[in-house]
């Protein structure tokens, strides 16, 4: 296993779209163990850096090492070690809970299949369904089954795209709970909209606007400067455009 | 020289090549007696050079549409849907060519002959591919699909020559390889001189086609960079 | 070794889909009986004996009917963004493709299973045990091609704005071709064969379209799931 060095090294990293660049050269350290925000506007870019990290889209140019892979050339090692965990569920509506977590879990090579799921169904408290299709659940029995299948194959990198969007009250302690216990030996890499609810958690914070980073914290984020910061950012005119 | 110059000296090249040789095939070579098919014979002096250009610009698709893949730039994507189009354009003339060339010859506007069976096939394919590009407004992911299924057709396009011919191979004269090919030597000149005419043709239209199609990318950026201006 | 093992996983997820909806088999079943007994009425009129047309009314069926299958392939990984979830998994591309194939091959084969007896019951009067061995090889054969671009195609189409709509459009021309051998096989095959020369010239043509369609498939597969 490759432990040394930064969890996350971005070189201007560059994603288009056709002609127009969604993210124009972004440059980034990550050490492990930190918990890093990602912030700023809608349309900034933060949803396409995280889906470039998480080797969901290529990049135009540039290049990122991720826990010491390069996302060129090697994105098959990253994906072993990263879980998503996003707005979309990616579960299979007409299977199990237990039928989708073996699925996911036979694609990760996960050794311990079985013990691994009764594990997680428990910590996500959703062992009475284990055997129910998921066509029906609630939108926060989703969301807490996407969470066990994102953490099945142990990943060292976990990235958030806005997780708490949509969830019940229930659902929210329970992801901050696993977030909580996962802090001490696992990284973060959060998008998120809610920087009340984030700032405690976050041990580094970035703003993007336009593709490029306008706003990079370097360290712990005082919170006083970050804030001012981000409204700064977002709001022009009347309009708050981080909402 | 620029490239505009370069576009417009092609362009009076291949239109002065074309208007010789068509003084050269109707004014100088006689008509051919109606044994060999009399007067209808002289389709055959564009016939054939239109046929291989519009191979030509498929096969010219084909190849951007790999260069594509390999290094992802959009030059190659604008290159191999220009070439395309132009491609369409020359097998629809072929198309008409042909289907003259049938009703002169057998009294017929259209025979399910290999040859022009296979155009039409190979037509539809590309109606597909511009349908395609139509369908997609993602600009990378457009000349991606776009690419993987120009080579896919391109692909299937030979073997289904192949096809047709194994079906049967009834009408369709064979002009050139056959022993005694018909032609006398000078009608290979106007031949050549429409060929070259055609390819010149092609040329420049590809040149002409490639900046249009820059500069609507260019008006598409000003438009996006507007409304999010506005935004 | 994972490989396999995740071959085996995509492809069981996706018959274990298939059979909780089993509506798509039972359209598409209906579907091509239903298109065979059109055919009977649409050729009746001026034909006593349908056997010249049998073939061809037996791989209209079939390919219109793999139409509907194949475009069904896609759709449970475009819920919920299930692809998504599957492209986050450390699997090479093609086996994918390989794991798509072989769901829409299966799918394919247990349907002629059934409907190819109906068929020869209906326009063919049964068929002798050679005569029905052949016609097994070469739907193989055929199945083969149809769902080696079909995959891809169909992955494709998923992608874009017309969906379900641009699949026939892709796929029809490109199957023309490939239409044209299994055809002629297949009746030469049920008409009592031409000379021997011309049914193998046909087949190695059917082998080679099967190939060059795999291959591609195969190739280009990377391309288009990642888009």
């Amino acid at each position: 296993m490759n432990t040394a060095g930064p969890a996350l090294e971005v070189r201007s990293l560059t994603k288009n779209f056709g002609r127009r660049a969604i993210l124009a050269g972004i440059d980034l350290t990550l050490d492990r163990g930190e918990f890093l925000l990602l912030l700023g506007p809608n349309g900034a870019g933060k949803t396409t850096l995280l889906r470039v990290l998480a080797t969901l889209l290529a990049p135009t140019a540039g290049d990122a090492s991720v826990l010491g892979y390069s996302l060129k050339s090697d994105p098959t090692e990253i994906r072993r070690r990263i879980g998503f965990i996003s707005h979309s569920h990616l579960l299979y509506r007409d299977l199990t809970t237990y039928e989708n977590l073996r699925f996911y879990g036979e694609m990760y090579g996960v050794e311990d299949l079985d013990d691994r799921i009764t594990e997680l169904l428990e910590r996500v408290e959703l062992t009475h369904r284990r055997y129910d299709t998921v066509r029906d659940f609630s939108r926060g029995m989703f969301q807490r089954l996407a969470i066990a299948r994102a953490l099945l194959h142990r990943p060292e990198l976990l990235f958030l795209d806005e997780p708490q969007t949509g969830l019940d009250p229930h659902a929210v302690d329970i992801l901050d709970g696993i977030i909580e216990e996962l802090r001490a030996d696992h990284t973060f890499v959060m998008v998120t909209h809610n920087l009340e609810r984030s700032l405690e958690l976050g041990t580094k914070a970035i703003i993007l606007k336009n593709g490029q980073i306008v706003y990079d914290s370097a360290d712990r984020p005082d919170p006083a400067e970050l804030k001012a910061t981000y409204r700064r950012v977002c709001v022009t005119g009347d309009s708050n455009e981080c909402d | 020289m620029n490239r505009k110059n370069i576009t417009i000296g092609l362009s009076i090249l291949a239109g002065v090549l074309l208007v010789i040789s068509l003084y050269g095939i109707f004014v100088v070579e006689p008509v051919l007696p109606a044994a060999q098919t009399g007067f209808s014979q002289k389709i055959f002096y564009w016939h054939l050079p239109v046929a291989i250009l519009s191979f030509i610009a498929f096969l010219a698709t084909l190849v951007f549409s790999v260069m594509y893949l390999i290094k992802k730039e959009l030059k190659y994507d604008v290159a191999a849907y220009c070439s395309a189009e132009l491609g369409l354009v020359f097998g629809v003339v072929l198309m008409v060519f042909g289907m003259t060339w049938d009703y002169l010859a057998w009294g017929v506007w259209w025979t399910w002959d290999p040859r022009l069976t296979t155009y039409l096939i190979l037509l539809l394919l590309f109606g597909a591919y511009f349908f395609l590009r139509s369908m997609v407004t993602e600009r990378s992911r457009q000349a991606t699909f776009a690419a993987v299924f120009g080579i896919i057709a391109a692909l299937d396009v030979p073997v289904s020559f192949l096809s047709t011919r194994l079906i049967k191979n009834v009408l369709h004269p064979v002009v050139i390889g056959a022993k005694d090919s018909g032609l006398e030597p000078s009608m290979y000149i106007w031949l050549l001189l429409s060929m070259l005419g055609f390819t010149l043709l092609y040329v420049a239209l590809l040149l002409v086609k490639i900046d249009i199609e820059n500069m609507q990318d260019g008006l598409r950026d000003v438009k996006d960079a507007i409304e999010n201006g506005g935004k | 070794m994972s490989a396999t093992k995740q071959f085996w996983a995509i492809l069981r997820k996706d018959l274990l889909l298939e059979i909780r909806s089993k509506d798509v088999f039972t359209s598409t079943f209906l579907f091509s009986i239903m298109a065979l007994v059109i055919f009977h009425f649409a050729f009746s009129p001026n034909l006593k004996d349908l056997t010249p047309v049998a073939a061809g009314m037996l791989w209209v069926a079939v390919l219109f009917t793999s139409l509907l299958g194949l475009n069904r392939s896609f759709v449970h990984e475009k819920d919920e963004q299930c692809l998504d979830g599957l492209l986050l998994t450390p699997v090479d591309r093609p086996v994918i493709f390989l794991a798509k194939l072989a769901g829409n091959l299966i799918f394919l084969i247990v349907l002629q299973v059934i409907v190819v007896p109906i068929f020869a019951l209906f326009f063919l009067g049964g068929l002798t045990g050679a005569a029905a061995l052949k016609l097994a090889m070469v739907l193989l054969l055929g199945d083969l091609g149809i769902c080696g671009v079909g995959t891809l195609l169909a992955t494709i189409s998923a992608n874009t704005r017309a969906r379900d709509l641009l699949l026939p459009i892709l796929y029809l021309p490109v199957m023309t071709p490939f239409m044209m051998q299994v055809v002629s096989y297949t009746n030469a095959l049920i008409m009592g064969g031409t000379a021997a020369v011309d049914m193998s010239s046909w087949l190695y043509l059917i082998i080679a379209f099967d190939i060059i369609f795999l291959l591609a498939g195969y190739a280009l597969y990377d391309f288009v799931i990642g888009e």
